[in-house]
């Protein structure tokens, strides 16, 4: 009887069925002790043909009303953030608010946010993989096609920011007629250069290779003849067999082997733009770690946004599960606090290393001009979070949607309170000055929005948003078990 | 020669040369050649080679060049080298001599000539930027047809508008019915001019005005009054600051914008530094507002304006009847005239501590004959200017001053000009007057209004303005003569009774201008054909004969007037050559005879009255703006957005008040308020100006032009309106005012961003009191110790460039900004771009009240805690803002051997040259802006937008309208011939900087190379420490251990800044000794 009930997994019915902790059956375990067992990270007993059914199903139809009310609002944001793009490259930087001496504002803020959201992606695809948490199945695709889009926005900025964008590939090593002229190696721009364009191109080539399956299992499904043909295409003529998977399998982890430094080295490489330079506030060691958890703390924010939403509008809410939703939580919960002790710490060296500069600076963050952007920086990120610490909580979704909202929120300051206080008061009283947002730092701002959600959506019409192969992979039909359809999970019983 | 050429080379037989890799060639002399392909190659590559060198070009270039050498090359001219003129500036009456560089027949840079008696080589920053004003697109190249603004202006030749003016004269021939109005005319030859034209309308008189003389007019009345009148009346004295060990300024603004203050600076700088010979002089000031001048005293006193006359009397009093000094003591009438102004009486009365005014009498007897008492600032205008003019006079002479520092034999004419212009507007008003020429004066803008001279010029015939804008008067005016610029016109000036400077053309004019002299003399042919001015307008005729009238009748006035005393025995073409080339005469000074000091007239003193028992609560203070003096200049961007040196305001006029009054009203920094005296208002924007009196309010002259051009119309409000009329001139300071908030703001063009600093905390800027530097010289440039660094050193075998700023003598004028400015095409960003933080000044003089905390590096936990007493006590209350010490400290690149910058850049943009430089090369600039962020002192300027081209398209005019300002600022035509050649002008989306004027190291590099000897002090001498008026700037090679600059950096004076951030600063700034001994 134990045996038997250790065999036959709990089936869910659908999410709200799901508690978040592990059944105890009693009696059940060995030695007649209580059994406990995990929750499904699947519900509603799905069998491999509703899996497929329940995610390939909508790039196979016509989209949605909805889907056109809000591609037709971030299409129009993204109409905006070129406009402002053409304004910076066209006439001129100064159109934004930046000045002397805060010669970075809006642009590297942007970057250093969308860089940060990004990282979730990565950890959640490469590193929760190699570390074996199969509860990343349900949400890996599309935080994966965060991190690309995520990536593609960020890198719109140092690539604009600069007073004569037409030249910036001469931060690249190319072999030129200019002469022996190469890139400055001593730069920690130039180490952005090579950390952001390959974790750029690691994440996509991960990203499309997890996507071959899918888009096999998409290609087989479709019946209009030029879908058929343009997933063919994409599929790149996967034919599932056993060799195909063999190596399929090999390589996805060579790529995820790959991927789990980048999660750490691309934010300590952006972080090194500050910690390498002289300035008060900037100047820390305490930065490439601190930046690298506050890219974890952002990124999940951001997985948790994207994924209420997507869950519900896709239905896909018996892959996205609760579970996988409170899950995040608790990260977000325990690299929010990470980061309040970061902030903690800054303070701390800066009283204790005596240094005046560093002194004012941070005295000047919490309480100078910027004061209101340290405040909504420490209660966003160090507070708020906190709020997870109650279950009902981490599994209430509007709870969890503000919060993550206000993560981003409290992350972006923490951006714009590092850039800009620091640039704005350094060693001479008489060089500081104020900085304030323009209409065009506005414009790309929201724009930046745009073109990341108007790339998701078209992610989410055309792509498999949930990694259907490996979604296959943890139901119980992938492991070997067959649930008789329909049956009624265990509790309540 | 062709055909020849071509048949001696031989000629490939092609149908064989295909074959077998073999070529078959056949020479012209008929035999072949039968080769290996390789050794044929060789072979035809030697060939062309031989050819080439061997004159046998043409082979290559079968057509024949027809060039031609220039042979009829002006004799001077050497291309690319520039030509200098030597002239005099005209941008205020001072007369201070200039050089004008040209390139291409254009000026570029205007500095001043180091062999001219006044100014020795210094020019203000209104003297630098001239040669912006020569390029100002608003000036008018034709005449026109003004008709009184009542119709649209018409163009009119040069013919057009003789023929109308002389109609107008011919009508009024032989009566007094004309009258010319002109500028301070100081020029001996330019007044006889004016003479000769007037010569033909019996009884015409010939008006100077100038609306600062008004500050003068007291001091020759004064002196009338208390020594009887000289020989030549009407003239200044000539001050000599650095002969003083003691000077108490009395609201004397000698420093400011006065005429000459280049000349006074850069004698009062002489002795302004610890290490001076005779000591380092004192600086004592009393003065209402905060002015520059007050702003490097060692010791200063708030009084109200009106009262200063009533402290330089308590002065007196304690001196003369307290201590019953000198012979002037004994004097008893003295006594009872001073009786009313015993220093207890009139410390009550003004607020200012009676021991303080006993203090400064005896440090003024004690410093007696080597002491100067010196006012004329505006306090000097009005009729308590004249009392305080009076006092000064007694103080100087009972302290036997006369002689040594104050100088009675060597008359100053700096303001020549007549307070007449009442007398002319009532004969106007009259209808007495039928012809009106005027030139060089605004008086619509610059008069009382009370005057009504606008009004007055209705009931005028004919006006006609000899202009070289339509300006406020010439918009009134029936004709309007296109006038050149100084820089293109002959004239002279008179400074000093032994000084005579010449103004000539260093360039053509623009267009169809003509300077007033060759105006009167084309006037002058037709209406009376016998004067001189008709005989040099004669001399024009001749082929090739100099054009300019003027120029003949100065050249014959200089024969027969000047030539005969002043040429020491060199004939006259000799002379005038020499002349022309110095572009000044000189005399030596008179003998001095010590019996004949004047005698101080006692009744001089009879009709002096104390200031009323109860002043205004508020009263107004008005002063030439450093920047724009009168606003003749206020169409000029340079100058618009030169820094106040004391404000720190630009792109506006504003009333200053004391922070404590700010707050009694109310008020915040750029609020906007109604000033209101003399019965009209102006709307101005506030200022806290720290240090001033809490009773005074100040407000700019200068700007508020309504008709000067593009660039300064509607800028702030017309101080002049404020004025009030008195005997003598306008009177500019005492009278009541209102201040009314009204509700508005308007935000202040400020670049500097924090006015305070804490020397403890930050102990950027060296700083220490005579005492402490006597006792220990190294003291407020305590530097942390180690030489400890992870980078190694560069080595400087040769040559390291390097920067020595004296903070003690720095005056913060700011003429070292326009010099910087002027000489690398700085761009101008405009009011906007100052508000938004994007000034582009290489060069940048910050202004610090010092916060009264002990500056130097604390070491025992009782000196900390003493500090943090201290510091709390200074911020929690800011009593000590009401009369702060000030610091002016000049930044610019610091050329860091580590130079945070260099190592940030991506692209390699920013190197490190062998000779110390830390150089940017703009072409590979791509502008990630990294470097600003990394330099510790912001010393870098980013090109925010294109400002060297016009970005004013349909596109950038809906997306960013400002764009059509910064264009007209910096890139209307003409303003691109100011550009120096020899300067990148930098494109959109560069880092740019102070390069130390690179381009004049090269050009040093290069003459010493050819005189074949290294390198010197003197070779290279940037823009800004070429105008530096006190000398403060010192450059030069630090890798030679003899030169100026390597010594003072190894004194203990020097500080490097932020050596503990290992930057290995090139500049090194020099303690700013503060004079405490009393």
């Amino acid at each position: 009887m134990a045996g038997e009930a250790a065999a036959r997994p709990i089936v869910c019915k659908d999410d709200s069925s799901l508690t978040g902790y592990p059944r105890e059956a009693p009696g059940a375990g060995v030695l007649g002790g209580p059994l406990y067992e995990r929750e499904p990270l699947v519900c509603g007993g799905k069998n491999y043909q509703q899996v497929t059914e329940d995610v390939v199903r909508w790039s196979d139809r016509y989209p949605t009303r909805l889907w056109w009310i809000a591609i037709g609002i971030s299409s129009t944001l993204f109409l905006l953030f070129i406009i402002g793009m053409s304004a910076v490259v066209g006439i001129g930087t100064g159109v934004l608010g930046i000045n002397h001496p805060v010669g970075w504002g809006s642009f590297i803020i942007n970057f250093v946010f969308w860089i940060g959201i990004g990282h979730a992606g990565t950890l959640i695809s490469a590193i929760l993989y190699l570390f074996r948490q199969k509860w990343r199945t349900g949400i890996n695709r599309t935080a994966e096609a965060m991190t690309i889009f995520a990536v593609m926005v960020a890198g719109m900025f140092p690539l604009l920011h600069t007073g004569r964008p037409w030249f910036a590939y001469w931060l690249t090593p190319v072999p030129n007629g200019r002469g022996p002229i190469w890139p400055n190696f001593n730069s920690p721009l130039a180490w952005d250069v090579f950390a952001v364009t390959t974790y750029l191109i690691i994440s996509l080539v991960f990203w499309y290779m997890g996507l071959l399956p899918d888009f096999a299992a998409t290609r087989d499904r479709a019946r209009h003849p030029w879908r058929k043909l343009f997933y063919h295409a994409l599929s790149l003529g996967w034919s599932g067999s056993n060799r195909a998977w063999r190596h399929y399998e090999a390589a996805y982890l060579i790529l995820a082997g790959l991927s789990a430094p980048l999660v750490l080295s691309v934010h300590t490489i952006v972080s090194f733009d500050f910690a390498t330079a002289g300035l008060p506030g900037w100047h820390a060691t305490i930065f490439p770690p601190y930046f690298v958890i506050g890219a974890i703390f952002s990124g999940f924010a951001m997985v948790v946004t994207l994924m209420v939403i997507t869950r519900k509008v896709f239905g896909l809410e018996q892959y996205i599960t609760l579970n996988h939703l409170e899950a995040m939580n608790k990260i977000i919960m325990f690299t929010g606090m990470v980061v309040g002790f970061a902030y903690a710490t800054e303070f701390f060296m800066a009283w204790y290393s005596g240094n005046p500069y560093e002194g004012f600076i941070f005295k000047n963050r919490a309480f100078g001009p910027y004061g209101w952007a340290y405040w909504i920086m420490f209660t966003c990120n160090a507070f708020i979070p906190q709020l997870f610490w109650f279950k009902r909580f981490r599994r209430s979704i509007p709870v969890m949607f503000t919060v993550a909202i206000l993560v981003n929120v409290g992350m972006y300051f923490e951006r714009y309170v590092i850039i800009i206080t620091t640039l704005h008061r350094d060693f001479l009283p008489g060089s500081w000055g104020m900085y304030a947002f323009s209409v065009y730092d506005w414009m790309i701002l929201i724009g930046s929005f745009g073109m990341f959600l108007t790339f998701f959506l078209i992610f989410c019409r055309l792509f498999p948003t949930v990694a259907i192969s490996e979604v296959k992979g943890v139901i119980p039909a992938g492991q070997g078990v067959v649930p008789e359809p329909r049956e009624e999970g265990r509790n309540g019983e | 020669m062709t055909d020849r050429t071509r048949r001696s080379l031989p000629t490939i037989d092609s149908g064989d040369s295909s074959r077998g890799g073999r070529a078959r060639l056949r020479l012209p002399d008929g035999s072949k050649i039968d080769l290996e392909r390789r050794d044929f190659l060789r072979l035809s590559a030697a060939a062309s080679a031989t050819a080439a060198l061997g004159g046998g070009a043409a082979g290559c270039a079968a057509e024949p060049e027809h060039i031609l050498p220039r042979t009829l090359r002006p004799e001077p001219v050497r291309i690319g080298q520039p030509l200098h003129y030597a002239t005099t500036c005209l941008a205020c009456p001072g007369g201070c001599g200039i050089v004008a560089t040209t390139r291409q027949g254009r000026v570029v840079k205007v500095e001043g000539n180091a062999a001219h008696p006044l100014n020795r080589g210094v020019l203000c920053a209104r003297g630098q930027a001239t040669v912006l004003d020569l390029y100002d697109p608003d000036r008018i190249r034709k005449s026109l047809l003004q008709a009184r603004g009542k119709q649209a202006p018409l163009s009119l030749s040069a013919e057009q508008l003789d023929a109308r003016v002389v109609a107008a004269l011919q009508r009024v021939q032989k009566t007094n019915r004309v009258r010319l109005l002109t500028g301070a005319m100081s020029g001996w030859a330019m007044r006889g001019l004016v003479k000769d034209f007037l010569a033909a309308f019996p009884g015409a008189r010939h008006v100077a005005w100038e609306p600062l003389a008004a500050l003068v007019q007291n001091r020759i009345q004064a002196r009338r009054q208390a020594y009887g009148g000289g020989p030549r009346t009407g003239y200044d004295f000539y001050h000599h600051p650095e002969r003083a060990d003691l000077i108490v300024a009395l609201g004397a603004e000698f420093l400011d914008a006065a005429p000459s203050s280049m000349q006074m600076a850069q004698a009062f700088g002489e002795r302004r530094h610890p290490d001076a010979g005779g000591g380092m002089s004192k600086l004592w000031v009393f003065e209402g507002r905060m002015s520059l001048t007050g702003s490097n005293a060692d010791r200063r006193f708030r009084v109200r304006p009106s009262q200063l006359g009533d402290v330089a009397l308590a002065l007196a009093h304690a001196i003369l009847v307290e201590q019953r000094h000198g012979p002037l003591g004994a004097e008893p009438l003295l006594a009872r005239h001073l009786a009313p102004f015993a220093p207890d009486a009139v410390a009550t009365r003004t607020g200012v501590a009676v021991d303080a005014l006993r203090d400064v009498a005896r440090g003024l007897v004690e410093a007696a004959g080597k002491s100067l008492v010196i006012a004329g600032g505006s306090a000097s205008s009005g009729d308590a200017g004249l009392r305080l003019e009076l006092a000064v006079n007694l103080l100087n002479t009972a302290l036997g001053n006369d002689g040594v520092t104050v100088d009675h034999d060597l008359p100053s004419y700096r303001h020549a000009a007549d307070a007449s212009l009442s007398e002319l507007t009532e004969e106007l008003r009259q209808g007495q007057v039928e012809v009106l020429i005027i030139h060089g004066t605004n008086p619509v803008f610059s008069a009382p209004p009370e005057l009504g001279f606008a009004e007055a010029l209705g009931h005028v015939g004919v006006v006609v303005v000899i202009s070289d804008r339509v300006d406020e008067t010439a918009q009134l005016a029936d004709l309007v003569a296109a006038a050149t610029h100084p820089l293109e016109s002959w004239g002279d000036v008179e400074p000093a009774l032994v000084l005579r400077g010449v103004v000539q053309p260093a360039m053509r004019p623009l267009g169809e201008m003509r300077s007033l002299g060759d105006w009167l003399a084309a006037w002058a042919l037709t209406v009376d054909a016998s004067g001189r001015l008709v005989q040099a307008k004669r001399a024009t005729e001749p082929e090739g004969a100099v054009s300019s009238a003027t120029y003949h009748y100065i050249r014959e006035f200089w024969r027969r007037e000047v030539h005969p005393a002043w040429a020491h025995g060199r004939d006259f073409e000799t002379f005038f050559r020499d002349v022309l080339h110095s572009g000044f005469a000189d005399w030596p000074p008179p003998e001095r005879h010590a019996e004949e000091a004047p005698s101080f007239d006692p009744k001089a003193l009879g009709g002096v009255k104390p200031a009323a028992a109860e002043p205004p609560p508020l009263e107004l203070s008005l002063f030439a703006s450093h920047a724009l003096y009168d606003g003749r200049q206020a169409n000029n961007g340079w100058l618009q957005e030169y820094p106040d040196p004391v404000t720190r305001i630009t792109w506006d006029s504003w009333a200053g008040m004391s922070p404590a009054r700010m707050r009694a009203l109310e008020l915040e920094d750029g609020d906007l308020c109604e000033v209101k005296a003399a019965g009209r208002t102006v709307t101005l924007p506030v200022v806290a100006v720290p240090g001033q009196h809490d009773a005074v309010v100040s407000v700019p002259l200068g700007n508020g032009r309504m008709a000067v051009g593009r660039v300064g119309n509607d800028v702030g409000a017309n101080g002049f309106l404020l004025a009030a009329t008195a005997d003598r001139g306008s009177c500019y300071c005492g009278h009541a005012a209102e201040v009314t908030k009204l509700g508005g703001r308007r935000p202040l063009a400020v670049p500097q961003g924090e006015k305070v600093i804490d020397l403890s905390v930050r102990p950027l800027i060296p700083y220490t009191t005579l005492s402490a530097y006597r006792s220990e010289p190294s003291s407020g440039t305590e530097r942390p110790a180690g030489e400890i660094s992870i980078w190694p050193r560069y080595e400087y075998p040769d040559t390291r460039w390097g920067m020595a700023i004296d903070l003690s003598r720095c005056i913060g004028c700011g003429a070292c900004t326009i010099a910087c400015q002027a000489e690398n095409n700085i761009p101008v960003a405009g009011r906007k771009g100052v508000i938004n933080g994007r000034e582009m000044h290489w060069l940048r003089v910050d202004r610090y009240y010092r916060m009264p905390v002990e500056p130097r590096r604390a070491r025992t936990p009782e000196e900390v805690e003493q500090q943090r007493r201290l510091r709390a006590q200074a911020e929690a209350d800011d009593a000590w803002l009401q009369n702060p010490e000030v610091l002016h400290h000049p930044l610019m690149c610091q050329h860091c051997e580590n130079a945070p910058c260099e190592t940030v850049c991506p692209v390699g943009a920013t190197q490190h040259s062998s000779d110390g430089l830390n150089v940017q090369v703009y072409n590979r600039c791509v502008g990630t802006r990294y470097c600003s962020n990394n330099c510790p002192f912001k010393a870098r300027r980013f090109n925010w937008f294109d400002y060297s081209a016009d970005q004013v398209n349909l596109i950038s005019r809906i997306l960013q309208p400002g764009l059509k300002r910064i264009s007209t600022l910096n890139h209307r035509w003409p303003l691109a011939l100011k550009n120096n050649p020899e300067v990148t002008v930098r494109s959109r989306g560069v880092m740019e900087k102070c390069t130390f004027c690179v381009q004049r190291i090269a050009v040093g590099r290069g003459r010493a190379k050819d005189e074949n000897r290294a390198l010197r002090d003197g070779d290279v001498v940037p823009a800004c420490a070429q105008t530096c008026p006190t000398r403060a700037i010192h450059f030069g090679n630090l890798s030679d251990p003899n030169s100026e600059v390597a010594r003072l950096r190894g004194s203990p004076r020097g500080l490097t800044m932020l050596d503990e951030q290992k930057l290995g600063t090139s500049v090194t700034y020099l303690t700013k000794v503060r004079n405490d001994g009393r």
